[in-house]
């Protein structure tokens, strides 16, 4: 072997290596994704916020922000790893549908159906989406881009991914992080607006506590509230349908297997494709552009105006109901369940140790999870 | 004071979204801000929000001068199209649903040999439309729900009362 033959095979080694591409001009860019990546892990494994999501989010990032790391790409026209999961399991919009099928398995809609009231927090609640979709649009966004990114403040992940995926596929990472974050930072962003949109008088209202409802009635709901999105929003159905689907196995209790199934492995199964495919589609010349940094911004916006939205609604409710609410609910109209109920829970029992509102909370939030939904459809009527 | 600043926030919140689109820095004037305009045609009326203008020309040469025009009108790289068509009954309506300083272009269809087309001029107008209308359609999705709910737990009400009397 000469010399020659040597130096060309060192060579053509170091070029298989992700180790040139760091020293070029773009290098920088990847240095600055790893430090993204190790921040959500921080975030997720240290804070243990939202770490379920967080964690595979992060190390997504991570794995994918190496120069030529074949995970993200495609190869002879097939999708290498990562980038089936994204294609098939978000681009085709199948990940957040089976999300919503193990949270409607997961989920228990008694509170709600015995204080249906409680509805219209869920839809005050998407107050935020006036301020967002306006600041979007001026910050250079296209309509259908400020649609995407005015869903945010819902806090509702699956939702945010399925409309995304359909309107502006390109911010869909972005969009899923801010989504996810916010919803994980619940605590931090809520409670001040909560506390300075309240009085002590109001803080202290005891709610009634909730009837029981039948078996029947509990089962009712899946199909009635099914029916009417069905009818009246069409186009989230994928989404509604699954939820109602995996209610509907629940309360019914003749499928436990398949309610235990969707409602823990199936869920943890997507969850980890969700979070990988999400992290790595955030690569370094998608997200180093300023329209992901705007998304957070606005993100952040929309988020704390849907908080404020929902207890202003709360509190317009209470000028004309004889039951009064205690607005301190409000904040779960955006669906980030169990964080937002649990947070009017703890400040209400700071006020009153014995005032109890989890239950109540929970039926706001649920509404939350019915109304973002039905708003997401509404964009997509109107901009798809 | 609570209430004062609330009511401060919500006018400054509003007054924001309701200002004219040219504050926000909007191209304006009499340019068709930026939409793309057949040549050979005349200028008949000019407003501060559109532009109206006419050619002796038929209806189905100017769409497919149009859609000529707007081809290249969308995201390359994400292959979505920016302009949408809406077929009336009164004329051919582009819209941009891109972020173009121009809103829409009518092309009427009048059958004879003179075409109108109205640029319009970005403006929130619009935007704020579909926002109220998504608003209020969130609420009435959610009324009708409430409404059916409470209608459902009447009749099991009943029904249960009814079941536990006869036992």
């Amino acid at each position: 072997m000469s010399l020659n033959e040597i130096w060309d095979l060192l060579v053509g080694t170091l070029q298989t290596t992700g180790l040139p591409y760091l020293f070029t001009l773009i290098g920088w860019k990847y240095v600055v994704m790893w430090a993204v990546g190790c921040f959500f892990l921080y975030m997720a494994i240290v804070k243990d916020f939202e770490p379920l999501l967080l964690l595979p989010i992060g190390f997504g990032i991570f794995l994918v922000n190496f120069p030529n790391t074949p995970l993200f790409g495609f190869q002879e026209g097939h999708p290498q790893l990562l980038q089936f999961f994204y294609k098939y399991g978000i681009i085709w919009e199948v990940i957040p549908c089976l999300i919503f099928l193990g949270l409607g398995a997961m989920t228990d809609f008694e509170p709600l159906i015995s204080n249906p009231k409680m509805l219209l927090i869920g839809a005050g609640a998407q107050l935020g989406v006036f301020v967002t979709f306006t600041g979007t649009i001026l910050a250079g966004f296209t309509i259908k881009e400020a649609a995407s990114v005015g869903i945010i403040g819902g806090a509702d992940g699956p939702t945010t991914i399925y409309l995304t995926a359909k309107l502006a596929p390109h911010l869909l990472s972005a969009n899923a992080l801010a989504a996810y974050s916010y919803m994980s930072m619940v605590p931090i962003i809520q409670a001040p607006i909560m506390r300075a949109m309240t009085s002590k008088k109001e803080r202290l209202i005891r709610m009634k506590v909730v009837r029981k409802c039948s078996k029947t009635e509990l089962m009712l709901f899946p199909l009635i509230c099914g029916g009417i999105i069905a009818l009246l929003v069409p186009a989230v159905m994928p989404l509604m349908g699954m939820l109602m689907f995996g209610n509907l196995m629940r309360v019914s209790g003749v499928v436990k297997r398949l309610t235990d199934t969707a409602a823990n492995p199936l869920m943890d199964i997507v969850t980890i494709f969700l979070g990988l495919s999400v992290g790595a589609s955030m690569q370094a010349h998608v997200f180093l552009t300023y329209k992901p940094i705007m998304v957070f911004a606005l993100g952040l916006l929309d988020f704390v105006v849907c908080t404020a939205g929902g207890i202003l609604t709360v509190k317009v409710i209470n000028m004309v109901a004889r039951d009064k609410i205690n607005p301190l609910i409000g904040n779960s109209g955006v669906s980030a369940l169990p964080m937002s109920p649990r947070l009017s829970q703890v400040i209400g029992q700071q006020y009153d140790k014995k005032n109890y509102l989890l239950m109540h909370a929970m039926a706001a939030c649920l509404a939350g999870s019915i109304g973002s939904p039905a708003a997401a459809g509404m964009l997509i009527s109107m901009f798809e | 004071m609570k209430t004062i600043v609330y009511a401060i926030a919500a006018i400054v919140v509003l007054a924001a979204a309701l200002l004219p689109a040219s504050s926000y820095g909007f191209a304006s004037g009499t340019a068709p801000w930026g939409a793309p305009v057949m040549p050979g045609g005349k200028i008949v009326k000019t407003e501060s929000t559109a532009i109206y203008i006419e050619y002796n020309e038929p209806y189905d040469k100017l769409l497919a001068w149009y859609k000529e025009a707007l081809k290249n009108h969308r995201d390359q790289q994400m292959n979505i199209d920016f302009a949408k068509y809406r077929d009336w009954k009164d004329q051919m309506y582009i819209e941009d649903q891109g972020s173009a300083n121009w809103h829409s272009i009518g092309i009427s269809k009048t059958g004879g040999p003179t075409t109108t087309v109205k640029i319009v001029r970005d403006n929130f107008t619009w935007i704020l439309s579909t926002l109220l209308i998504r608003f209020a359609g969130v609420f009435l999705v959610l009324c009708v729900l409430w409404v059916l709910l409470n209608i459902n737990s009447f009749l099991m009400k009943r029904y249960f009362s009814a079941k536990k009397q006869t036992a």
